[in-house]
Order: C-alpha cells, then structure tokens, then sequence
C-alpha cells in the first residue's frame, strides 16, 4: 500500500510543476509574496493576480522528527523513517522526507537542497537532501 | 460577557477503554447527569454547542431531552480547539437573549471506536494506492505521502524546533516534559475519575516509555478514552436562583488567523501558538492578570502542548516553560498548579471538555485535588480557545 497525493483544481499546477521536475510556488504579483501551500487570492494582499514559479531549491531544516510508531498501516512497515519541515529559501515551509543522509545526522538548521524521488511509476514527490557539501 | 453567565451543572460519564455503549447514550448520561446537577429538567435546556467532531448531533438530542424548542444550536470545527469555544458560543447566546439554558458537552469512543492518533480515519487503508487529500497539515497531499499522517508526529516537529529555539538539547526537553507527565500522573492517582489512578508513573518509567514520534515518547502522549462530559450554561441571575455556588464565566473567546488552524506546520513560528493581543484581551475581558489564576487547565493532546500553554497564557516566558517546569513545577505548590484532574495525559481524552468540568469542580471547592481558595480558573488550548471563570 503506498499513500500518493490527491491533487485538486487549486494544487494541480503544483503537481503538474513536480512531473516536470520543478517546485512550483505560487507569487504574488502585485506584493510579491510567495506561499505554500496553495490558495485562491495572495493571503497578504488579497490579490488574485499571482503566478507559479519554481522555487530556486535550497531550504534548511526547521525541525525533523523520526517516527517510531506508525499510524497508518501503509508506513507499518517503514518505521522508523524521519519527516522534517523545511523552509524554502522564498520564505515558504514543507513537509519533506531528507533524503541521502542518515537520521542521525539529520539537524536543525543544516542546508538542504531539492530533489525528485519517483515513489510509484509516474507517481513522484519533491524531496529534500543535505545540501552537496554536507553529504558524505 | 463578564459575569453574564455560569455553569450550574455537569456531569459526566465513566471514563474507560471500551464503554460498551453507544456515543449518543454516554452523552445522555453526561447530560442529564449534567442537568440534575443544576436542578433542572432537560427539558428546559434551550440552546445547544457541540465540537463537530461529536456524532451526537442537536438533533439527537432535541428527540431525547424532551426539549419543547432549541432556539439555539451551533456547532465549532477542528476538534479540540472547540473546547473553550462551546463556552464562549453558549454565553454569546445567553448575553445575547436569544438561548437561556445552554448545554456544551463531548461525548466519544476514541479508544473502542475511532482512534485519533490513526490516519486512516483522514487516508483510505485499501487498496495497493490510497489518496492524501486536501491540504490539511498532517494527512494532506503535501504531508501524507511523507508519512506525516496524525496530530502526535506534528507536535514532535513543534518540540524540535521548540528546543533548538530555546537553545536546550533534546535531552533537557525531554526532562522538562517528564517533569509534567509524571506531575499529571501524581494528580491523576488521587483522582478517583481518572483512568491512570492505580498506575503510578515516575521518571525512570516516564524515560523507559517506548518512542513514538522522537522526540517525543509514550508518555508525553494523551490517553485514547471512552466517554462523555457535559455543562449547563445559563444566565446570572438564573444561576444564582438554581444554586449558591455557580461558576461564573469571566471570559470566553476563539482565534483563528492565517496558519493558526490546529496541528499547522505552515505558521511562521511554530514556537508561538497565540495570535497577536488576542490572550491580553482574554484577561482584559476577564479583568484579571496571570497572577491572578489560583488553577490553570490546559489542554494537553502532548505533555509539550500542555507545558507551552504556560508560555501563551503569560506563566513563563518564551522559550522558558521548560525552565518553569523543571525549577517550579505545576504540583499543588506550584505558582500555578496546571492539569489537577491529571489531564489528557493521565485523567482521560475527553476533548478538552473534562477541563473544563475540572474548573468547575476547582472553583466549588469540590476537586479530587483541589486547590486550597481556587477563586480564578483558566482553561485553554493554545490561545486557540480559552476560558476564564470565577467563583
């Protein structure tokens, strides 16, 4: 069993954005905001006249937690695996797996960097790894 | 709505693992236990607020209290954060003239039926694909294909983060948060109501629990319960008519604001749980300070949330609940005893209603652990919703 994103009509730009190997955030034209995850109108300006551009895929870790004690049967057998938050360079938070380092190695704060990781045939999600130079 | 109304009934049910009984018949028996408490007949209950999350709905009970007319019925989203909400929904219909005798209550089979720490009531768990939908912040499209999937492993991100800002290490977190839990346990063993009163829980023991979602552990986590509470909200001046003691409500309020919604990753700070001014006007409205709460309830889903509500409501610094906790603690000598009935952690998991019946006892001078003089109390979830009542 394996958990794979429902797109909607709002989030479709994202996905589609991710099979084309880009992180799509959603920026404000008239303010210049950019956010995640999607809405309808700017949440700061409350304008409905923002575009989709690639966030530029560097990011830090904001916070991890490695999970011992899974809570859908889907990941029963994945535990333990480690969730982080990271915040994109634009301002924006994700939810993200870290993906070529150890969970011990795994900090606050360190350096990340975009990748895409193909979880199905055609099913794929944006990932984060230690940014190059961490990598060992 | 300073002093326009009070609480003059609760009751509730047996909190166990498996009631045996259906929701609707655990939330009847809260309420009219809850009725009988107030001296009144349920059929003079009027107005009706209920977490959305309940399956017993208004119109279950206007077909079994033998209410004549409901005149008002509302109902609040997002689960525990309807917890001071119903209080302040009933006495905004009471201050308001529109309802005169309101009933708030919780009624759930979270342990034998729906369980909240399991995702597949938010993903589908047949098939060889299954869909995370929407946007929501554990569970979502963006968030369950990583496996971030229930409230728990969400506020094992918040702990994280919380250290690292406080410039603690994982390990002082980790004390401080035993510190709480085995305080609630303490509180739950002389609470003849709670589901942990025969199992005592000390700090070795706290340590040896199993991790869940690091760095959180078992007992940093709130009990799965069946069960039901449930209060009778009604004017000043009826209350004074029904009993000596009523409790009276100071103030009562709800926030929400942009990433605010329960279990967000996405706010800017995920240190902060209040909006701006929101918990000043909490105590203006209540004219009191923090100084002046004899008995605080927090709503505790983790021993982390309970412990960062010392933070939000004004009791510690940002960044210093872990301090607060480990130099003074929240026992009964504590500045300001927290969790008295033992909480989420170690009473049961009533959604934050079983606070609130724990704040009445406290200002009736009626509690299992009760608080020598308690004249103030608070109840809060976060900033979310909150509840200042005095005697």
């Amino acid at each position: 069993m394996l958990i794979v994103p429902k797109a909607d009509a709002l989030t479709e730009p994202y996905w589609q954005g991710v099979k084309d190997g880009k992180l799509l955030l959603q920026n404000c034209r008239s303010c210049g905001l950019a956010w995640h995850p999607p809405t309808p109108i700017c949440p700061a300006c409350q304008a409905k006249n923002y575009e989709w551009r690639p966030a530029s895929g560097r990011g830090t870790v904001y916070s991890f937690t490695v999970v011992h004690h899974a809570a859908h049967v889907a990941v029963a057998r994945k535990v333990p695996y480690l969730v982080a938050l990271v915040t994109l360079e634009e301002g924006p938070r994700v939810v993200s797996n870290i993906l070529s380092c150890p969970a011990e190695r795994v900090q606050v704060g360190m350096p990340v960097t975009l990748t895409f990781q193909e979880i199905s045939p055609g099913v794929v999600l944006p990932q984060f790894e230690a940014a190059q130079n961490l990598r060992t | 709505m300073y002093r326009k109304t009070a609480v003059v009934g609760i009751g509730q049910t047996e909190f166990s693992r498996d009631s045996g009984r259906t929701e609707w018949e655990l939330a009847l028996e809260a309420i009219l236990a809850a009725a009988a408490d107030a001296g009144i007949e349920p059929s003079e209950i009027d107005g009706i607020v209920r977490y959305a999350y309940d399956n017993v709905t208004q119109a279950m009970l206007a077909r079994t209290l033998g209410s004549r007319d409901i005149r008002w019925y509302g109902e609040i989203p997002f689960g525990g954060i309807a917890q001071c909400g119903v209080v302040a929904q009933a006495s905004a219909a009471i201050a308001a003239g529109i309802a005169t005798t309101v009933v708030v209550y919780r009624s759930l089979n979270e342990r034998s039926g729906v369980r909240y720490g399991r995702a597949e009531r938010n993903i589908p768990s047949d098939g060889e694909f299954v869909h995370a939908a929407t946007d929501r912040s554990p569970a979502g499209q963006f968030s369950g294909p990583y496996g971030l999937h229930v409230p728990g492993q969400v506020m094992a991100l918040w702990a994280r983060r919380y250290a690292y800002e406080a410039g603690i290490t994982v390990e002082q977190l980790t004390e401080a948060l035993g510190a709480v839990a085995v305080q609630q346990r303490n509180y739950a063993n002389t609470n003849p109501a709670a589901m942990m009163r025969d199992r005592p829980l000390d700090r070795d023991a706290y340590l040896a629990g199993r991790m869940i979602s690091a760095p959180l552990r078992l007992y940093d986590y709130c009990l799965e319960s069946d069960g039901a509470a449930a209060m009778i909200i009604t004017s000043a001046e009826r209350a004074r008519a029904l009993r000596p003691d009523p409790v009276y409500v100071l103030a009562a309020q709800q926030s929400l604001y942009r990433h605010s919604e329960p279990i967000t990753v996405y706010a800017a700070d995920l240190t902060t749980f209040s909006g701006p001014g929101n918990i000043d006007k909490l105590y203006a409205d209540a004219r009191v300070r923090p100084q002046d709460i004899s008995v605080a309830e927090f709503y505790d889903a983790t021993s982390f949330a309970g412990m960062t509500c010392l933070e939000t409501y004004g009791f510690a610094g940002h960044l210093t609940a872990w301090k607060h906790v480990l130099d003074k603690g929240i026992g009964p000598d504590s500045p300001v005893p927290v969790n008295t009935h033992g909480g989420h952690l170690s009473e049961g998991y009533i959604h934050g209603l079983n606070h609130l019946t724990e704040a009445v006892r406290q200002l009736r001078g009626i509690a299992a652990n009760q608080v020598p003089g308690a004249e103030v109390a608070l109840v809060g979830c976060h900033g979310s919703s909150s509840a200042i009542f005095g005697r």
